[in-house]
């Protein structure tokens, strides 16, 4: 299985991490090495292996009651932002 | 008198005598850390002014707090979050992120008395094994200058191996505590997944993420289990298992113990002089009185290939908060949603994170879910299969903890991304099976670098395995080796 050009640009498209044309190729070279890589898992051999066993769940996480338990404050939150004006979240323009 | 290598006991000690004051102590180790790192980096901010209030406070105090660790200087890797003290996860995207909260270990640590002195030097989001991917630069190994100290816990190990802290606090994904402990020849413990909160540790892969610590000795280690491991309402994941009495269980006799040696980890990946070191730990045991079992753990080659899949698809997800939108880096170049969060990323993410979001968002996309992301977690069942095997014929496996001692400094000349992955061989099957494993030092190389021993025990059950390595250090010298480096430190 190998990535194309198409695909890493597709791939920086859903991680939203720009991605320029002069960075694709280098990126498409590592991304295909680490693929060949961890294609080990789908040797027959591990498959015949899986078979030979009962493949369990990973222990399922616990919800805690639906309560407010602590809070921190509206202004702290919005000065942690990288803009904001009073306790609003300032980002560029969303819809015309 | 202080000394740079006290372990816990023997610092509390000498404040209970009066032999110095927390002002003192604290003033001694904050010099150190001045003075050393200029020259091995492994601080990312340095708490001095809150630390020597902390300490004053603890002067006036009289300080008669019960708790063994009240006045106790110690670090925190930087990817736990501390109140209004700088937090970056060794990343530009939170160069100058101040959190509203205090990691819940953060929380007890404070509660306990003990103090913080700075937050240490990482890879990039914990990605890595060399300390070469921190935005803040490369920690040195200080047994060898040249050389990398391991990681990503790696300013914590240098840290304590240099005598700038008798103790660190670290996080292992997939060998983040144990492989620099091993190359920096200190005692690292990474618990059973779920024993300590994960509450304000900044997540990578949160299915293996586990903070532990690094410290001096077994014993030291137990004690942080004592006091900082506990139940956590806040971390969804923490197991609700009663903790135990580490330290009193440290000193049962070893006799009859069975120690398993997986064949796996003595093949030819491993350096032959670590397979030396490890033998002469293998006649320890068996002098204590141990049985040495051989045993099999016949996926062991399958473990790397399926972190490296697991891992970057978690951390792809868990990634996904760092947009520049609430906290954290924003680019100035952007004037539209959608370039604000591909600029922020592209600018704010170090080569290393990106290329795991990447791998990551391609195993779980469309049409590759089944064939990578499905496949890995269906060969960590395996994985977790032949551990189960394998305790059912004895207590605890016994292994190398790294295939190979410090190696050199260079990012630049490793142009193949999963050349390091292999480093991480031997460690990452415990956090796949999330089960408790420590490194500890078990020799030196002819060149005068340390070796680690891996010992992995059962889920839940670090008291056993903090007994059986205890008991090798009682028999051993290596953890009381130290770097000349340590000596620049005094002058």
């Amino acid at each position: 299985m190998t990535i194309t050009k198409k695909e890493i640009l597709k791939l920086g498209e859903l991680a939203k991490i720009g991605i320029s044309e002069n960075e694709v190729e280098e990126l498409q070279n590592q991304l295909n090495k680490i693929l060949k890589f961890v294609d080990k898992i789908n040797e027959p051999s591990v498959i015949n292996r899986q078979n030979s066993i009962k493949v369990n769940a990973l222990q399922n996480s616990r919800l805690r009651p639906d309560q407010i338990t602590e809070n921190v404050d509206s202004l702290s939150i919005s000065k942690n932002c990288p803009a904001s004006s009073d306790l609003l979240i300032t980002v560029p323009l969303v819809i015309e | 008198m202080i000394s740079p290598t006290s372990n816990v006991s023997e610092i509390k000690k000498g404040l209970d005598n009066k032999s110095f004051s927390h002002k003192e102590l604290a003033n001694f180790f904050l010099n150190r850390i001045e003075k050393a790192n200029k020259k091995i980096n492994c601080f990312i901010t340095v708490c001095k002014e809150t630390a020597l209030k902390e300490a004053e406070a603890a002067d006036c105090k009289n300080n008669n707090l019960s708790s063994p660790f009240s006045g106790i200087p110690y670090a925190n890797k930087d990817i736990f979050c501390t109140n209004q003290i700088r937090t970056t996860c060794g990343s530009k995207m939170l160069e100058n992120f101040l959190p509203l909260y205090d990691a819940e270990i953060v929380r007890r640590a404070k509660d306990l008395g003990l103090i913080m002195l700075g937050k240490t030097n990482m890879d990039e989001f914990a990605m890595g094994s060399t300390n070469e991917t921190s935005f803040f630069g490369a920690v040195k190994n200080p047994w060898d200058l040249t050389r990398v100290p391991g990681g990503s816990s790696g300013g914590s190990a240098a840290a304590v191996a240099a005598g700038l802290v008798p103790f660190a606090t670290g996080s292992d994904t997939g060998g983040s505590i144990r492989q620099p402990a091993a190359l920096c020849g200190v005692t690292g413990l990474k618990p059973t997944y779920g024993r300590i909160s994960r509450f304000g540790m900044i997540a990578f892969a949160s299915s293996l993420d586990q903070a532990g610590f690094l410290t001096r000795n077994v014993e030291d280690c137990a004690l942080c289990m004592e006091f900082l491991s506990d139940f956590d309402p806040k971390d969804s994941t923490s197991a609700s298992m009663p903790k135990g009495d580490y330290s009193s269980g440290l000193h049962a006799k070893l006799k009859g113990k069975r120690i398993g040696i997986p064949k796996e980890y003595f093949d030819g990946n491993l350096d032959s002089e670590i397979g030396h070191c490890l033998a002469e730990a293998k006649d320890i045991f068996s002098r204590l009185g141990c049985i040495l079992v051989d045993i099999e753990l016949p996926s062991t080659d399958m473990a790397v290939a399926s972190y490296y899949i697991i891992a970057p698809a978690e951390c792809s997800s868990n990634l996904a908060r760092f947009d520049g939108v609430r906290y954290g880096f924003r680019s100035i170049n952007s004037n539209d949603m959608d370039s604000l969060y591909k600029n922020t990323r592209n600018e704010g993410f170090g080569t290393e994170v990106k290329r795991r979001i990447l791998i990551g968002t391609y195993a779980l996309s469309s049409g590759y879910y089944d064939k990578y992301y499905e496949q890995a977690q269906k060969v960590r069942s395996v994985i977790k299969n032949d551990f189960e095997q394998a305790f059912k014929k004895v207590d605890i496996i016994l292994g190398p903890t790294t295939p190979s001692t410090a190696f050199p400094l260079n990012n630049k000349a490793r142009s193949d991304p999963t050349e390091l992955y292999s480093s991480d061989l031997y460690t990452i099957p415990a956090n796949l099976a999330g089960l408790p494993a420590i490194s500890i030092p078990a020799g030196l190389s002819k060149n005068e670098l340390p070796v680690g021993m891996q010992l992995i025990g059962q889920a839940f059950n670090e008291r056993v395995l903090l007994n059986v390595a205890h008991q090798f250090q009682l028999h051993s010298e290596w953890h009381h080796k130290i770097p000349k480096f340590t000596e620049f430190c005094d002058e």
